[in-house]
């Protein structure tokens, strides 16, 4: 009995629908939800381009917190993929709720949804196979708008750690498998310049040797001496891009990555181009 | 004396009803004037949305209208409703502006109709304006008229931007399903045909003779087919590393 009026005055209580300034505050909160995730997916963009790895988690991208809003709504974090966003709606659709209140939510809930307020981010439907009880349908994914940085994903995807580091300074040393990473730009003479932003990117690399100067002495730095490929980073569309001068090597993925109509020279100077069919030598 | 107490009063009586009448007539006047100022100022609102987010007007809702407008107040009295302060958004009889962002009038409100259809006139066919009947054939009968807003301006858009996004959205797709998904496999014809109908922006194609049904469950539209061409050249183009690897799956789909 009294379990009974206590859920008749819960009842009551919720059975109110929302009120027009409630209705515009949740609807405002939700352009405010949506514009972070766009900033998230911002960030998430700048913070490859920056550190030539994937953030493994939000609290990487050294965002602004949504202080004023933050307990309406899930915390957003990044799923398991990469470009994948949590959803940010709590889950109150399904308890006592009258049923005009249940639209006014759902129609809440269409607008975090829609693309209206969207650029790089956009809601997914989950697959069948992905679905789970009592959890949203829908996944918030997010794309990368820079070339560079798509690139960049590509590659750091296909790299161990998710992340390009500098080549280690060794002499000698072999790697197999094959590590790929980074090289700061002004390496003639031995010395990094700080305000170029280019890198010396290089892929597939088995063996790093020191550089010798003209009377086959060691300079003390050292660079890899064999690899798949190797361009520097504003070039990675159009080349000039190195590759190897082995041809049997040409069929690692790694070759995938470079885009077609790029100049390539092999380490023994034949100038090629990348087409849909493959490398070919230029005549 | 008599005779001058019967005209003063036969005097005041008529000043009362002319009063009155003129009253109603004023606030009639009234009223068909606001239904047009409403008109006009829901159709700027959507006109500035639809550029700022190159969306279609007709597909904005009351949700964004309402999210447009200025902190508090009570704009739903002013805009949304029907102006009569015991109106609130949750009942059908006192809306103005339904759930899709459109004046909905009960056909007993003559005026606001005729006003409205007189301004109407150049932009709609005033004859033809879709009509909803509610609770039919039951003493509460009421048939609803929808005018929609946002018709002309409705060539705004840049369906080129849309068609863009939609594309780069599909290659996103296909990244997350090929390349980087947690089961990131290989795609089936099946597969790359749902992604290909869940993202065609079928209102900013325009093709002469389409088929607007597919022929069978499997088969595409035309205007899926040209969305699918599209995109195959877009991989095609490869600019990008994703685009190029994306292209070796999909080519034969």
């Amino acid at each position: 009995m009294i379990k009974n009026i206590f859920i008749l005055i819960i009842f009551i209580t919720f059975s109110k629908a929302l009120s027009f300034e409630e209705t515009q505050s949740k609807l405002k909160d939700i352009r405010k939800i949506v514009q972070y995730e766009e900033s998230i997916a911002r960030a998430y963009e700048n913070y490859i381009l920056e550190n030539y790895k994937i953030p493994s988690s939000i609290s990487d991208l050294n965002l602004p917190t949504l202080s004023d809003i933050e307990n309406d709504f899930n915390e957003i974090t990044l799923l398991s993929e990469n470009t994948k966003l949590s959803y940010a709606l709590k889950d109150n659709l399904k308890d006592n709720l009258k049923d005009s209140e249940k639209a006014d939510i759902k129609r809440i809930k269409a607008l975090y949804e829609s693309n209206t307020y969207r650029n790089r981010t956009y809601v997914r439907k989950k697959k069948e196979e992905d679905k789970e009880e009592d959890k949203e349908d829908f996944d918030i994914y997010f794309r990368l708008e820079d070339d560079f940085a798509k690139h960049l994903y590509d590659l750091l995807n296909n790299t161990t750690d998710k992340e390009l580091a500098t080549c280690p300074e060794v002499n000698g040393d072999t790697y197999d498998p094959a590590i790929n990473c980074i090289k700061d730009y002004n390496l003639a003479d031995g010395e990094s310049d700080e305000s170029v932003d280019y890198k010396h990117i290089y892929l597939g690399v088995t063996k790093i040797e020191d550089v010798k100067d003209e009377d086959d002495n060691s300079t003390g730095y050292s660079y890899p001496s064999e690899y798949l490929i190797a361009y520097r980073s504003d070039k990675f569309k159009t080349g000039p891009i190195v590759i190897t001068a082995n041809e049997d090597d040409r069929d690692e993925p790694e070759f995938d990555t470079i885009p077609n109509g790029a100049l390539l020279f092999d380490t023994d100077g034949i100038k090629h181009v990348k087409t849909t069919d493959g490398i070919r030598d230029l005549e | 004396m008599f005779a001058n107490i019967w005209i003063s009063s036969a005097l005041i009586v008529t000043l009362i009803f002319s009063a009155g009448a003129m009253y109603k007539s004023y606030s009639d006047v009234q009223e068909a004037k606001q239904v047009q100022e409403h008109y006009e100022i829901v159709s700027k609102i959507k006109t500035t949305l639809a550029k700022q987010y190159n969306k279609n007007p007709e597909e904005i809702t009351r949700e964004e209208i309402i999210a447009f407008l200025p902190d508090g107040g009570n704009w739903d009295k002013v805009l949304l409703l029907d102006r009569q302060s015991s109106s609130t958004l949750d009942n059908e009889d006192d809306i103005l502006i339904n759930e899709d962002g459109n004046i909905k009038i009960n056909e007993n409100e003559k005026l606001k109709l005729l006003a409205l259809k007189a301004k109407l006139k150049d932009i709609i066919n005033v004859d033809e304006v879709e009509t909803t009947t509610e609770n039919e054939g039951t003493e509460n009968q009421k048939t609803f008229y929808t005018f929609e807003i946002g018709k002309n301006e409705k060539n705004n858009i840049i369906n080129d931007i849309e068609i863009e996004k939609a594309l780069t959205r599909a290659v996103d797709y296909l990244a997350q399903d090929i390349l980087y998904g947690e089961n990131a496999s290989s795609l089936s014809q099946g597969e790359f045909n749902a992604i290909i109908e869940d993202l065609t922006p079928n209102d900013n194609i325009y093709l002469y003779d389409t088929e607007e049904e597919a022929l069978s469950e499997e088969s595409l539209t035309d205007k899926e087919k040209y969305f699918k061409t599209k995109l195959i050249e877009k991989l095609k183009r490869n600019e990008s590393a994703i685009e190029t690897k994306l292209y070796e799956k999909v080519k034969d789909l």
